[in-house]
Formats: structure tokens, C-alpha cells, sequence
């Protein structure tokens, strides 16, 4: 339309996107004003990291971790990040091989910074090694094949996914439960979840992934931001449950209306 | 710098995405096919980046004589050959797409069909009934199972109608669920990436 400000039919959408963002911007100032927070809920899966790195120390066998088949470009990889840089400084300090694999080469050079500077921060460089970050393959079955062999001849006693995963969650889920891996996984696509439930020992659904950096780090800031997705939360929950009966008793409404603008 | 300067392309990444996304000027100006071919120049920059240092790693393992020569050999050859087909063929070529037909589909088709004996031993330790959840988990896919197949239908028309009930409400329910849950997880993941909080990738 000749003058529009907006784009049509996505004014509403960036009315909301802007209204869920000062939500969490101003819980995030709360936590930096040292302001009193709700607590995150205890999340089992997060809590079993470190338990999973001890006892592939006490094993003596490595750790293994896989974003699957996620791009640079996807929310879901960067709660892997979040996630990697935890699970390396675990390893660096309990002195336990981390085996990180890769299908995407962008993705593969950032997580040999994070790894490199987990190692780094926690005082002990010389225990990082290059080649135990490994580019498999591209191709979604090489990758998974290239899994399964390594987990035959490294038997890794902790295996971590948390990423965007595809038909290959369960070939990978299986073949760590085929060595007696501890098994963590977590992923924000639905037609996995079923898998990974099934055959991991604990199961990261959905939004959980997101907020394992600020649980893991217990950051005061970042815990703010998470609970500010949390009230986020609510509130567009209202939206949806308002739009469900006003839409329901009064078809294409002042509603409806108002959030095709 | 080197956390200053990737969270400053950051913050004007965002800023040009959300201003040719929502805003009608933007829209006209089709800022994002721009930046997406700058990610596909990143890209094609990063293959070529990644051919050397493949090419490097596998020469030197040759070079110090490991016992893998056999595949260092076997993933240089596979390599360049199949290259050197792309660029004397294109992707059209005959050959070129015969050596795809012939070995990569039907090696991913086997690594596929390994899902049916993964999903029988997975469903298998999952149904084991060790709790109210498991068990409700065990007959929600007992009345799936048969309701998909023509003998639950014989058997009685409320197993195919059973089946449909828990696929279309049970199901999509929980689904829609975490499916919101997991969208506003991301975009709470973008904005503390925005505001420069979240920083695991940028070795902060």
C-alpha cells in the first residue's frame, strides 16, 4: 500500500516480537540491578552433564558431542554453544577426551574456538586437541555412518546431542546405547523428540535447550532472560487462549482484525 | 576485537533483516537477498578453504606414513576425481550423475533402512512397563500400531478411529505445545545474542 510504514498483514507480528523483547530487556535489567529473580526450574537433563563427564572420567573413555545436522544460522545451534563451552571446560578440568564431530565446516570452525578457549580458561591448553573435533561428513547418512563407526572404536561413555537432528537422532541414540553411553539429548524438533525420548537417558525438550547456557553458567543476567521468556511466555499464551474464544464466539472479528493489520 | 567486531555485524545483521522483513521501505529495498548472498559467498569461500586444508592434513598423514593411508588415499582420489567429472561434465553429465545414482543413494537408502531394527529396539526398551507414563506411552502406540493396519480395522472400527483421535488431538496438542515453546525459546536466544548477553560463540 502506497505509505505504509509496515509490510501488510505484520504490523501485529512486530508489535509482538517488540513487546516480547522488552519482557525479557527488562528482566535482564532487573538481574543486572542485582533485583530479586524467580528461580529457573530444575531441568534433569542439565543437571546430568557433569555427572556424565565424571563418569566418563572414571571410565577412562572420551566424551562425545553433535549439534546433528544444524547450520550456523539456527537458534537450535547456538544452545549447543551454550552447551559446548560448558562440557569442554568439564573435560579440560577432569582431563577427559572430548570428541566433538561436525557436518557443517562453518559450524565446525566456531566450535574449535569455543573448545580451544574452554581449554584455555580453564588452565590447561596443552590438553586441547585439534584432532578430536572432526568434520565427518556433509551428507546427512555419511555423517551418521561415520558416527556409528566412531562410536564402535572410541566407545565414548557420554554421548551429547543438542542441535537440529533429522531421520539419523535415532542411529546415533541407538549406537551410544549399543556402548553404554550416558545419553543427553535435546532438540527443538518435534518429529525427533520421540526418538531421542525413547532411547536417551535424559531428554531436553523443545525450549529447554535454549536455556542451558544460563543454567549451566548460572549467570545472573542470563537466568533474567530466561525467566523474561518465561513471562513472555505467559503472556502470549494469553494472547492465544483471548484469540481462541473470541475467535471461537465471534468469527473474523475486531481481533482478528487487529492482528492481520 | 575479536568479541567486538562479530557482535557488531551481529547487531547490523539483525537491524537489516528486521527492517526489510517489516517495514515496507525495507521490503522494497530487498536488503536480505544481499545478505544471504553474502552467506553464500561465505560458503563457497569456506569449500574452497576446506578442499586445501583437506587436501594438506591427508597429504601429511601420507607423508609421516600412518597406518590410515589406505583411506587418505581413498578420500583424495574420490575428491578430486568426482570434481574433475563435475567440471568436465557439470552436474548434468552422464557419468557424473550415474556415480551418484549408483553409490551415494543407494549407501544413504541403506542407512536409512537401519532405522526400522533402531526404532524395534528402541521402542522395545521404552515400552518396557516401568511406570504410569510408559504404560500409558506402551497402549497410546499399541492403539496407533493398530489402528494403521488393515487387521485393526476388521477387528473393530474404533481402533482406526481411536488411532485418528490420539494423531490428531493427543498428539498435535502436546506437539503445538513445545513447537511455541521451542519458537519463543529461539527468538529469546535472538534477542540475548542482539543485546550482546549470549556470547558462547564468539569465545566470550
Amino acid at each position: 500500500m502506497e505509505g505504509a510504514v509496515f509490510v501488510k498483514g505484520l504490523a501485529a507480528q512486530f508489535l509482538l516480537v517488540g513487546m516480547f523483547g522488552a519482557i525479557v530487556w527488562a528482566t535482564i535489567r532487573r538481574a543486572r540491578g542485582a533485583r530479586h529473580l524467580p528461580r529457573i526450574r530444575r531441568i534433569p537433563g542439565l543437571e546430568a552433564v557433569e555427572e556424565a563427564v565424571g563418569r566418563a572420567t572414571e571410565m577412562g573413555r572420551p566424551v562425545h558431542m553433535t549439534y546433528g545436522l544444524g547450520d550456523i544460522d539456527d537458534a537450535p545451534t547456538f544452545a549447543f554453544w551454550g552447551m559446548l563451552g560448558h562440557v569442554a571446560r568439564l573435560c579440560a578440568r577432569y582431563e577427559t577426551r572430548l570428541i566433538q564431530t561436525n557436518n557443517n565446516y562453518l559450524v565446525m570452525a566456531i566450535n574449535e574456538e569455543v573448545i580451544r578457549q574452554a581449554y584455555a580458561e580453564s588452565g590447561r591448553p596443552d590438553r586441547y586437541q585439534p584432532e578430536d573435533i572432526r568434520f565427518l561428513s556433509p551428507w546427512q547418512f555419511g555423517y551418521a555412518s561415520a558416527v556409528l563407526g566412531l562410536f564402535q572404536r572410541e566407545r565414548p561413555a557420554a554421548n551429547i546431542m543438542i542441535g537440529t537432528f533429522l531421520a539419523e537422532s535415532l542411529i546415533f541414540a541407538e549406537a551410544g546405547h549399543a556402548v553404554g553411553a550416558v545419553q543427553i539429548a535435546g532438540t527443538a524438533n518435534t518429529s525427533q523428540l520421540p526418538f531421542f525420548m525413547a532411547a536417551c537417558d535424559f531428554c531436553l525438550l523443545g525450549e529447554e535447550i535454549y536455556a542451558a547456557s544460563a543454567y549451566l553458567s548460572r549467570d545472573p543476567v542470563l537466568t533474567g532472560s530466561v525467566v523474561g521468556q518465561d513471562l513472555a511466555k505467559i503472556f502470549i499464551f494469553g494472547l492465544i487462549i483471548i484469540g481462541t474464544v473470541v475467535e471461537n464466539l465471534w468469527p473474523r472479528n475486531w481481533f482478528w482484525d487487529l492482528l492481520s493489520r | 576485537m575479536a568479541r567486538e567486531i562479530p557482535a557488531t555485524i551481529t547487531v547490523l545483521a539483525v537491524l537489516v533483516v528486521v527492517f526489510s522483513r517489516y517495514f515496507a521501505v525495507g521490503a522494497a529495498l530487498d536488503l536480505t537477498r544481499v545478505t544471504d548472498r553474502w552467506l553464500m559467498l561465505t560458503y563457497a569461500a569456506s569449500v574452497f578453504v576446506g578442499v586445501i586444508n583437506l587436501t594438506r592434513l591427508h597429504l601429511d598423514r601420507l607423508r609421516r606414513g600412518k597406518d590410515t593411508r589406505s583411506y587418505d588415499l581413498v578420500l583424495l582420489f574420490v575428491m578430486y576425481g568426482y570434481m574433475a567429472l563435475g567440471f568436465a561434465q557439470t552436474n548434468a553429465g552422464v557419468t557424473f550423475r550415474w556415480v551418484y545414482n549408483a553409490v551415494l543413494v543407494p549407501l544413504d537408502s541403506t542407512m536409512y533402512s537401519l532405522l526400522a531394527f533402531y526404532i524395534a529396539s528402541a521402542s522395545f526398551r521404552a515400552f518396557r512397563v516401568r511406570s504410569f507414563e510408559a504404560a500409558l506411552m506402551m497402549v497410546a502406540a499399541a492403539l496407533v500400531m493398530i489402528g494403521s493396519v488393515p487387521l485393526g480395522d476388521a477387528l473393530s472400527p474404533a481402533f482406526p478411529a481411536a488411532r485418528a483421535w490420539l494423531m490428531r488431538v493427543a498428539q498435535t496438542a502436546g506437539f503445538r505445545g513445545i513447537q511455541i515453546g521451542a519458537g519463543l525459546g529461539g527468538l529469546a536466544t535472538a534477542f540475548r545474542i542482539f543485546l550482546g548477553i549470549e556470547r558462547a560463540h564468539l569465545r566470550a
